[in-house]
């Protein structure tokens, strides 16, 4: 077999046995845009970490720039390995997140004591937040070994729901509204991207209105499907209370401080709503609020610029990939991504129900900072090794 | 190899389909995304537009820790006395219940989840939150368990807050109550040990658990004995203790009424001051205590060589000092050596040694002895009790307090008083902290000389075997003590008055090598078990103190001798 002697390259298409790409030139393939873009969001959220902590690095900031860093490194590290070590680990990785979070399903009680409720919303259970990196690859995975011809088969869209119903399940039940949407919405891009018919998504979204139909008729019954106050955040997103003091209380003052912000924001520091304690969780789920009082419509609008950027550099990026296992790993990873802030900042300006999902990137927050670093790690990491057409077993 | 190259060439349109499909939907996907952000971007521009009147409202304390837990007591064995469990405030802030459906809600959900609050209570505190000058935010249960805290949050009311709290939690219920005293909702000490030694117990956990020299085994043991003998003898109120005679530490200390944990002052409480049930009458109440007193004239007398125990006398039938008559309750009617007459209590005897000592003398006993400063007992109320004597001190003065009168002091201050005198003379000085029985003590000083201490040993044990006390005496422990019963100045009867009687008894054992010390005190005790009612000690304190050393002594490891 030896395929370097055969390769085409007029095709892109090379061979996976190609000698392995130089250290050099795959820090000149490095997407050092992406990383400054992500560095830049990262800064944002320092400035607002101190800000929130009335301006001093501790307890947020300083934490925050070397969990930062660490992500950082860990990001380049992952980008720097070929992307056929990151494939051989997929299914290995997600069958290691699920088996964990099964074991918090029937373990978890030891860290549900009276303390859990307390940082309801900050603290999620571990395993659910590399679970969103995970399901991604094991998508992308599955859709580089299956032949593009069955994608739209029945029996083989089953295979990709159970891949992602089985660990949103548990993470409902945790329970963790939030990331649960996350972990559906990446699978079904990646689904998309993978060319699933038109007819499944369309069939799909008959099925979402069936299963919110479902949670609405369920409450009050004996097989009630969400919690009380997820149904409560649900009906004060859905009744935009007559009364700022009634339920929705934290919507209200969220939007409150971003309209008190204006165009240009009060400065650094003199956001009232944030600092006389008026917004719940400043330092993680609503530091965007505390961002467009403080920095006004321009300070969001840019931060939402830069995300925005941020999500078409790397899905551009996932153009000129070759392979699929990489093009759908690194466009899921900018979804993922994506839905992540998108839902944060819908929910604080008052365009989603509050689920408690905090900002990417610019939140408090170790474990969440880390997977998303590693996540756009391995989506640089299939653009560094983007020339790599290896095999699927299609093609033998 | 060119079969290879055959099926990647067959297969390179199938693949070059799936990538521009790729490609056209990462197109859809990036639109998607796009128009998405824009409508997030045009609400953002809608908001900055709208010049908002900023709402000042205070916001709803979900969670907030007013301090950390205070440190846990525990016993010289290590046993629990009191610990700082975490719990939550439940209240309801009323602004946050704007319709008649919400506050319904409310109510119904919440009287269903707290077992003690009735949908009743819940609308009342809604109602009166609707006052105008009233608090806002109610009170509607304290404390609850956290996981009755993680459901009423479930429930997923905006109005619920619930603020997390330490509570104090005393182990030993009644039975301490007065020594570790309580704190206030903020977890301040108010009384006893727990304001006393505020600044230790606030220290963080990390510094283990205080720990005291009380044996809740004991303490227990003398609140039930005492408990019950308020009960026999209808008594007003009682104290009950046992110290270490050699070092001072209290293994047990008890006084009667008490109250609950649980419970605080009320008005009547505070207005009756030394009457009340909050007050530690062991560490605060100042009583002339009577008779229990001759063990320091007796003690001051043989210390000066003013008399032997076995020096007979022949003292008068009656006397009078400063026209004042001091009379035996049981006459002396034939000579008796001076130990029998420290036996059978005589008061004419008492008078005459300490007259003969002089008051100077005996001024400096009683201040070598303590008696003219707190006692240093770590509870806050040890703190103001300075004995009463009086400064012009005149003859009168001074045969009266050879028998325990015109002088006030704490029973704490007695007990370690009667240790000194019996610990080789050294002073003995309370403490309800441990002592570390390996580390160096800080020397006693010397107060009576060893002699004395021994002779004092034998004459208390005659008190029980051949005196008035003895029904103390309990079978092979050798006990040794004195019994007081003194009749207490009323100023309201505008003199001694017969009913209001203290009876005390203070006893050591084993007496030849005392270890021990046990005190008992009966505020209008009364056994009325005989034809007449009798009030002397060596019917009420005596006994109760008797039962308190048999149950006791086998917790001591001090086992009858044959």
């Amino acid at each position: 077999m030896r395929y370097a002697g055969l390769t085409d390259t007029r095709y892109g298409g090379g061979a996976d046995d190609v000698a392995d790409v130089s250290l050099a030139s795959k820090l000149l393939k490095f997407n050092w845009l992406l990383a400054a873009l992500l560095a830049a969001a990262a800064s944002v959220g320092f400035v607002m970490l101190y800000s929130v902590a009335g301006g001093s690095l501790d307890p947020w900031a300083r934490s925050q720039i070397v969990r930062f860093a660490v992500g950082f490194g860990a990001m380049i590290l992952v980008a720097l390995i070929d992307i056929r070590f990151w494939k051989a680990l997929a299914l290995p990785f997600y069958a290691i997140t699920l088996a964990l979070l099964i074991a918090v399903e029937f373990f978890g009680e030891i860290g549900m004591g009276a303390q859990r409720w307390i940082n309801l919303g900050v603290v999620q259970l571990q395993p659910s937040e590399p679970m969103k990196i995970a399901l991604v690859m094991v998508l992308a995975l599955y859709y580089q070994w299956l032949p593009p011809k069955k994608v739209s088969r029945p029996l083989w869209i089953l295979v990709p729901l159970l891949l992602a119903a089985a660990p949103t399940l548990l993470v409902i039940k945790q329970p963790d509204l939030g990331t649960a949407l996350l972990l559906l919405a990446g699978a079904f891009v990646v689904m998309f991207l993978a060319g699933v018919s038109w007819w499944f998504f369309a069939l799909l979204g008959v099925a979402g209105g069936g299963v919110v139909l479902a949670v609405l008729v369920s409450q009050g019954t004996d097989w009630q499907i969400l919690k009380d106050y997820q149904y409560r955040r649900i009906f004060t997103f859905i009744d935009p209370s007559t009364d700022p003091l009634g339920a929705g209380y934290h919507i209200t003052q969220s939007i409150t401080a971003i309209g008190s912000g204006g165009v240009a924001g009060k400065g650094l520091l003199q956001g009232t709503q944030t600092h006389l304690s008026f917004l719940p969780e400043p330092h993680t789920d609503f530091i965007f609020t505390t961002l467009a009082e403080e920095f006004g419509f321009i300070g969001g609008l840019s931060l939402l610029c830069l995300f925005i950027l941020i999500v078409f550099v790397a899905l551009a990026s996932s153009f000129r990939i070759k392979n699929s296992f990489g093009r759908l790993l690194s466009a899921g990873v900018a979804t993922t991504f994506f839905f992540f802030f998108a839902i944060n900042i819908a929910m604080v300006t008052g365009l989603a129900p509050v689920v408690g999902v905090p900002l990417p990137l610019v939140s408090f927050g170790g474990t969440s900072m880390l997977v998303l670093m590693i996540g756009f790690g391995l989506a640089i990491s299939a653009q560094i090794h983007g020339d790599l057409n290896f095999r699927s077993r299609s093609t033998l | 190899m060119s079969f290879t190259r055959l099926k990647l060439r067959q297969e390179r349109p199938v693949r070059d389909r799936s990538a521009s499909l790729g490609g056209r939907r990462l197109l859809c996907l990036g639109a998607v995304f796009a128009l998405s952000m824009g409508a997030v971007g045009l609400q953002l521009a809608e908001l900055a537009g709208q010049k908002r009147v900023v709402a000042f409202v205070e916001a709803p304390a979900e969670t907030s820790t007013k301090r950390g837990p205070r440190r846990d007591v525990v016993d010289r064995n290590g046993l629990p006395l009191a610990l700082s469990v975490p719990t939550f405030e439940l209240d309801l802030d009323t602004r946050l219940l704007r319709s008649e459906k919400e506050r319904d809600e409310a109510a119904i959900r919440l009287a269903e989840l707290l077992p003690t609050v009735s949908e009743e209570d819940i609308r009342r505190e809604i109602a009166l939150g609707a006052i105008d000058g009233n608090a806002k935010t109610r009170p509607i249960e304290r404390p609850i368990s956290p996981r009755l805290a993680q459901a009423a949050h479930d429930l997923g009311i905006p109005a619920i807050s619930l603020t997390q709290r330490y509570d104090r939690r005393y182990v030993a219920g009644r039975a301490t109550s007065h020594l570790l005293g309580y704190t206030d909702i903020d977890g301040v000490g108010q009384a006893g040990l727990e304001a006393g030694l505020e600044n230790r117990l606030q220290q963080p956990a990390s510094a283990g658990p205080l720990r005291l020299s009380v044996d809740m085994r004991l303490q227990t043991l003398v609140h039930d004995v005492l408990s019950r003998g308020v009960a026999a003898f209808d008594a007003e109120g009682a104290v009950g203790l046992i110290m270490d005679a050699r070092t001072g530490e209290m293994l047990a200390m008890a006084s009667l009424p008490d109250f609950d944990p649980g419970e605080r002052p009320t008005k009547a409480d505070i207005e009756n001051k030394e009457r009340s049930r909050f007050f530690p009458r062991a560490a605060k109440g100042l009583y002339e205590l009577g008779s229990v007193f001759k063990i320091f004239t007796w003690a001051l007398a043989f210390e000066m060589g003013l008399a032997d125990p076995d020096e007979v006398l022949d003292p008068p039938k009656s006397f009078s000092i400063a026209g004042r008559p001091i009379s035996d309750l049981h006459p002396i009617r034939e000579p008796v050596t001076v130990a029998e007459a420290f036996a059978q209590s005589s008061n004419i005897v008492a008078a005459q040694l300490m007259l003969e000592a002089g008051a100077p003398a005996q001024r400096r006993f009683f201040r070598a002895l303590g008696f003219d400063a707190p006692t240093g007992l770590e509870m806050i109320e040890a703190g103001g009790a300075r004995p009463v004597w009086a400064d012009n001190w005149g003859d009168a003065a001074t045969a009266t307090a050879a028998y325990g009168h015109s002088i006030s002091v704490t029973p704490t201050h007695l007990a370690a008083a009667v240790a000194t005198i019996l610990n080789e003379g050294r002073q003995v000085t309370p403490t309800l902290l441990a002592k570390d029985p390996n580390a160096e003590q800080p020397p006693q000083r010397s107060v009576i000389s060893p002699r004395t201490s021994h002779l004092m040993r034998r004459v208390m044990r005659l008190a029980v075997t051949e005196g008035s006390g003895r029904s103390a005496d309990v079978f092979g422990l050798a006990v040794g003590g004195k019994t007081g019963t003194a009749e207490q100045f009323a100023s309201a009867a505008g003199g001694y008055v017969d009913e209001n009687v203290i009876a005390s008894f203070v006893a050591a054992f084993p007496v030849h090598d005392p270890r021990y010390l046990v005190l008992v005190s009966f505020d209008q005790a009364e056994d009325r078990s005989g034809p007449e009612p009798v009030r002397v000690a060596g019917r009420t304190a005596a006994p109760v103190a008797a039962e308190i050393i048999a149950r006791a002594a086998p917790l001591l490891r001090i086992v009858p001798e044959k």
